[in-house]
């Protein structure tokens, strides 16, 4: 009776410091990874890029959200596939880029800096250990930077369009 | 045994009270009453007292809005002295501004960072003036006839006024697909006070689309749910502009914070919602310095996209054939644009924080540019303010074209009918434009421009969250929270001091160490006295 009630403590107890939740909203994952992931801003990111010589900046946006307007030299890797394509030999070769090491700076951006930093909890589970997110995400490079942007249009199906209708409201 | 149930009592006792106050001062703490509800008979719930379609003489064919003004005023006699009177109608209004003194502003000597100005485009920005036909200087401000009643009292929504026909519907010879004659006497027939709609087809596309201007002012609140504007949703209450904008003899209350200077004929929630609408004390404190805007819109955009940088200097790249030609963001929306340069649209924007008494000064075109970015409005307010709160704002960044020799912000002519009238939008020539838009403004131009940046204030009021959605307290009471940016005050959980917070540690532990003392003394004393 004793050994029984003594497993059924312990057993009580691995329950409860097993503190992997779940039904969880995408907000308190959210809020989970901001715990753990360092985010950096726009501005410490420039210096990054002006001063750094080993660093990777990823866009884990669609293709056709990244096309449209991304940080100069970053990548595009979707966040469906950043997993199988982080540390694809292939994948960086085809792009004529470094694969980068684990220990190697990475800079994730998304659109507003949910999915990037979502993305960063994964790469650190992986192993990646000097993960940071753009705060606020390509929005805020964009309002920082306007003039250091860069599109690529020839790579969506639109590209510009005609416009003469002459303006006003 | 006495002795034992004594010491039993205080064991209990001393285990057990700290316990209990433990407990209540958590319960208190957290205490959170229910707002207080709020009962208002609504405006836009009036049923008229009169059917409009039954008066013989709106039931003749009118040949032109004007004649539908007259029969309108027949009835309404004076109301169109009470228009008159009005900003709606003059565009200006006579303010004091500090270090400026009185002075009369409005569209004529005000500038922006979106199209830059309207005095002198009339053919376009005309179409939201409360007039017929204000094509030119020749507009007549005392002819009472000039008044268009019906672009805010139909009821139909199919009275428009034309593009570019300065603020007049279509006629036989300029209607279109997309612009028909209205059917006057329909709509004259079907008049009401103003919904949704009617304030909405200026308010909602100021700027050259829905919700460039404002941010917290668009077409998805004609119909959207509580999330985006728990007034306004057709979930609840539904209301319009006029529940909140009240009139009095057309003098509609509230005036848009970012073009006033003064603080007066304002809006304030609790005018419905008391000043201590919260039940909760601590809620309640935050009355005194905080806007109820601030908590209670934690973003605006919360539908479709605002611009929130605007860049003209880049305008002017046409393409192989020499068109105009546009670029789109990832969202959809326009980010270059030929004739007007490029933009940065963001949705779900986070406000800017700023100290805001109600007071603001403004850029007049008579102004010289002293500092960069010219502020285009500065809000007035800082923490020593008794009168100022903490408000959201959206701060609209840009670079606009200015007047190096004169040091002046340019007004454009951006727009005309036809080619080789010299607006920019038509012929891509700054010079040009600079020029005939500063002459029609009766200002000086050297033929020398620039670009420079600027930004524009615009404080926040609508699209009002569910209670569930309001900002917790760690947002703003946190390092790196929300109002970062405001540093003229202590803030707790944001503001440190390393002393300070060495002397608190230190007392909590040199206080756990003293009842961890006692509570020996206690039991070293129980067992030697035993």
């Amino acid at each position: 009776m004793k050994k029984i009630f003594t497993l059924y403590i312990v057993a009580l107890l691995l329950v409860a410091c097993n503190n992997q939740a779940t039904d969880l909203t995408v907000d308190q994952m959210v809020e989970q990874a901001v715990e753990v992931v360092k985010t950096t801003q726009p501005d410490e990111l420039m210096k990054i890029m002006e001063t750094e010589e080993i660093f990777t900046v990823i866009d884990v946006r669609q293709k056709d959200e990244f096309y449209y307007g991304y940080i100069p030299g970053a990548v595009n890797i979707p966040r469906g596939s950043i997993e199988f394509s982080i540390n694809n030999a292939t994948f960086w070769e085809n792009e004529g880029l470094y694969m980068p090491n684990t220990d190697e700076l990475i800079i994730l951006v998304c659109k507003k800096g949910k999915r990037s930093i979502l993305a960063g909890h994964t790469l650190q589970r992986m192993g990646y250990s000097n993960v940071r997110v753009l705060k606020e995400g390509w929005k805020s490079w964009e309002m920082a930077y306007p003039d250091y942007c860069e599109k690529n249009l020839e790579m969506l199906a639109g590209g510009p369009a005609k416009h003469d209708d002459g303006g006003g409201c | 045994m006495k002795k034992f149930s004594n010491s039993a009592t205080a064991i209990l006792v001393s285990l057990l009270l700290p316990i209990a106050v433990l407990y209540i001062t958590v319960k208190v703490a957290a205490f959170k009453g229910e707002p207080e509800k709020v009962e208002v008979k609504l405006k836009s719930e009036h049923i008229s007292s009169v059917d409009h379609s039954q008066f013989e003489i709106l039931q003749q064919d009118f040949a032109t809005p004007h004649d539908v003004t007259a029969a309108c005023l027949s009835c309404h006699t004076g109301r169109d002295e009470e228009v008159m009177a009005t900003a709606h109608w003059k565009w200006e209004r006579e303010v004091e501004i500090p270090g400026k003194g009185k002075v009369s502003i409005g569209k004529k000597n005000l500038l922006n960072n979106f199209c830059t100005g309207a005095n002198g485009n009339n053919g376009s920005c005309m179409r939201c003036h409360i007039g017929l036909g204000w094509k030119d200087k020749t507009f007549d401000f005392s002819d009472n006839l000039n008044i268009d009643c019906l672009v805010c009292h139909d009821q139909t929504d199919t009275y428009f006024k034309q593009k570019g026909q300065a603020g007049l519907p279509a006629t036989e010879e300029t209607a279109n697909a997309a612009y028909q004659v209205p059917d006057y006497p329909y709509v004259a027939q079907n008049v009401g006070l103003p919904k949704k709609n009617n304030c909405g087809i200026c308010h909602f596309y100021g700027g050259g689309g829905n919700n460039v201007k404002h941010g917290d002012l668009e077409e998805a609140l004609l119909s959207c749910s509580k999330h985006v504007d728990v007034h306004m949703t057709n979930e609840g209450p539904d209301m319009a502009c006029i529940d909140c904008h009240t009139t009095e003899r057309h003098n509609i209350k509230g005036k848009l914070y970012s073009v006033s200077s003064m603080n007066e004929n304002r809006i304030d929630c609790d005018q419905c919602h008391t000043a201590t609408p919260h039940n909760d004390a601590v809620l309640d404190q935050h009355f005194e310095k905080l806007a109820c805007q601030t908590c209670h819109i934690p973003e605006y955009a919360k539908a479709n996209a605002t611009k929130m940088y605007w860049d003209w200097s880049s305008a002017g790249m046409l393409d192989d054939a020499g068109h105009g030609y546009s670029e789109d963001d990832a969202d959809g929306n326009h980010n270059y644009l030929s004739i007007k340069g490029n933009f940065v649209w963001d949705d779900n924007v986070k406000p800017e924080y700023y100290w805001f008494n109600g007071t603001a000064d403004h850029f007049l075109t008579t102004d010289t540019i002293s500092e960069i970015p010219v502020k285009i409005n500065e809000l007035f307010g800082e923490y020593r303010d008794s009168t100022a709160k903490i408000w959201p704002v959206k701060v609209h960044r840009g670079k606009q074209i200015y007047d190096v020799d004169h040091n002046t912000l340019i007004n454009l002519k951006l727009w005309a009918a036809e080619k080789g009238e010299g607006a920019y939008w038509k012929d891509f020539d700054w010079d040009t434009a600079s020029r005939l838009g500063m002459e029609y403004n009766d200002r000086p131009y050297s033929g020398n421009y620039d670009f420079v940046a600027s930004e524009a204030y615009w404080p926040i009021n609508h699209m009002v969250s569910p209670k569930e959605e309001t900002l917790t307290c760690t947002e703003c009471h946190s390092r790196e929270g929300r109002l970062d940016n405001l540093k003229d005050f202590y803030l707790p959980g944001r503001d440190y001091s390393k002393p300070v917070d060495y002397a608190g540690v230190g007392l909590i532990i040199l206080t756990l160490v003293g009842i961890f003392a006692h509570f020996l003394g206690r039991v070293v004393a129980f067992f030697k006295n035993k």
